[in-house]
């Protein structure tokens, strides 16, 4: 179990953006009594597109893998930093989504760049 | 009888059927949460950060820790562009962290000090529920409790890497999570 480990934890990230981009963008109606972020279609379609990119590098494995995931990091960063020019211009209601890319983009970031290299334990 | 949940692979500690199941329930807990400090930082809106300078200003209408009250009155609110900015990142830095299960241990211990804050501000507001509060206290000592990252989050994929590293920061990030 070497790199094999961060490969899945890179897919688990891609999977976990899936869900949520599929689970933001549905929850959304006139009454939504769980108060959670709403992911627009452009929005929900970026963060769909790190999930893929984030799983293809998962899988792919290696460096062309890692380099994937590097860029799905990349994206959810620079959409993170995005949100938060826009709420520094007085745009309302940015700070959910800033949390919520910007949390792929940590995430994704610091398991594609750890060096790979055999745990002992 | 035995049953396949009897089966020694099953009832291993670390890989058996009930220790998956119980690392899912923590990760689910952990980005409900994380969920929810995204919703609280979806309100807090610079420049003026009004809405969060009205729920700030019950600490002070509605007192229940004279110190804390005094504390908002003569510091937080008249500088509410700068504890609104702080707000805004602290609560978007929580949502971002538990959601993928990094440095959680640090994380709850940040998200229980602002539970502790929020209650202090809203505890005796007519019509709040006080379970909610309590409750927002004890989810945070749970995700510490149980160092939610290591169930299906980013600490539990590089805790072995950072543990074997000599880099400083990777210490720490073992100390954390």
């Amino acid at each position: 179990m070497t790199t094999y480990r961060l490969d899945r934890a890179e897919i688990g990230l891609g999977v976990g953006a899936l869900v949520l981009a599929l689970f933001l963008m549905a929850v959304h109606t006139r009454a939504n009594a769980l108060e959670l972020p709403f992911l627009r279609p452009a929005l929900g379609a970026v963060l769909l597109a790190v999930g893929v990119v984030a799983v293809a590098g998962g899988v792919l494995g290696g460096t062309v893998g890692r380099a994937l995931v590097v860029v799905a990091g990349l994206g959810s960063g620079v959409t993170a930093v995005v949100h938060l020019v826009l709420a520094a211009q007085g745009t309302a209601n940015q700070g959910g989504l800033m949390s919520l890319f910007g949390g792929f983009a940590v995430g994704l970031l610091i398991v594609a760049l750890t060096p790979r290299r055999e745990p002992t334990q | 009888m035995a049953t396949r949940l009897d089966s020694p692979s099953d009832l291993d500690p670390r890989t058996g059927l009930d220790a998956r199941i119980s690392r899912l329930c923590v990760m689910l807990i952990r980005v409900a949460v994380a969920l929810m400090w995204m919703r609280g930082a979806l309100w807090k809106n610079p420049p003026e950060f009004g809405a969060l300078e009205h729920f700030t200003r019950h600490a002070v209408d509605y007192p229940v820790f004279g110190p804390y009250a005094w504390l908002v009155e003569n510091v937080v609110l008249p500088n509410i562009t700068l504890f609104g900015w702080f707000t805004l990142f602290l609560e978007a830095g929580l949502g971002a962290f538990l959601l993928v299960g990094l440095a959680t241990r640090l994380w709850a211990l940040i998200g229980l000090g602002q539970s502790v804050a929020i209650t202090l501000s809203e505890l005796y507001v007519p019509g709040e529920w006080p379970w909610a509060l309590f409750l927002m206290i004890v989810i945070h000592i749970a995700l510490f409790a149980t160092a939610a990252g290591r169930s299906y989050g980013v600490d539990g994929a590089l805790r072995p890497y950072w543990a074997q590293s000599s880099n400083p920061l990777a210490k720490v990030l073992v100390r954390v999570s």
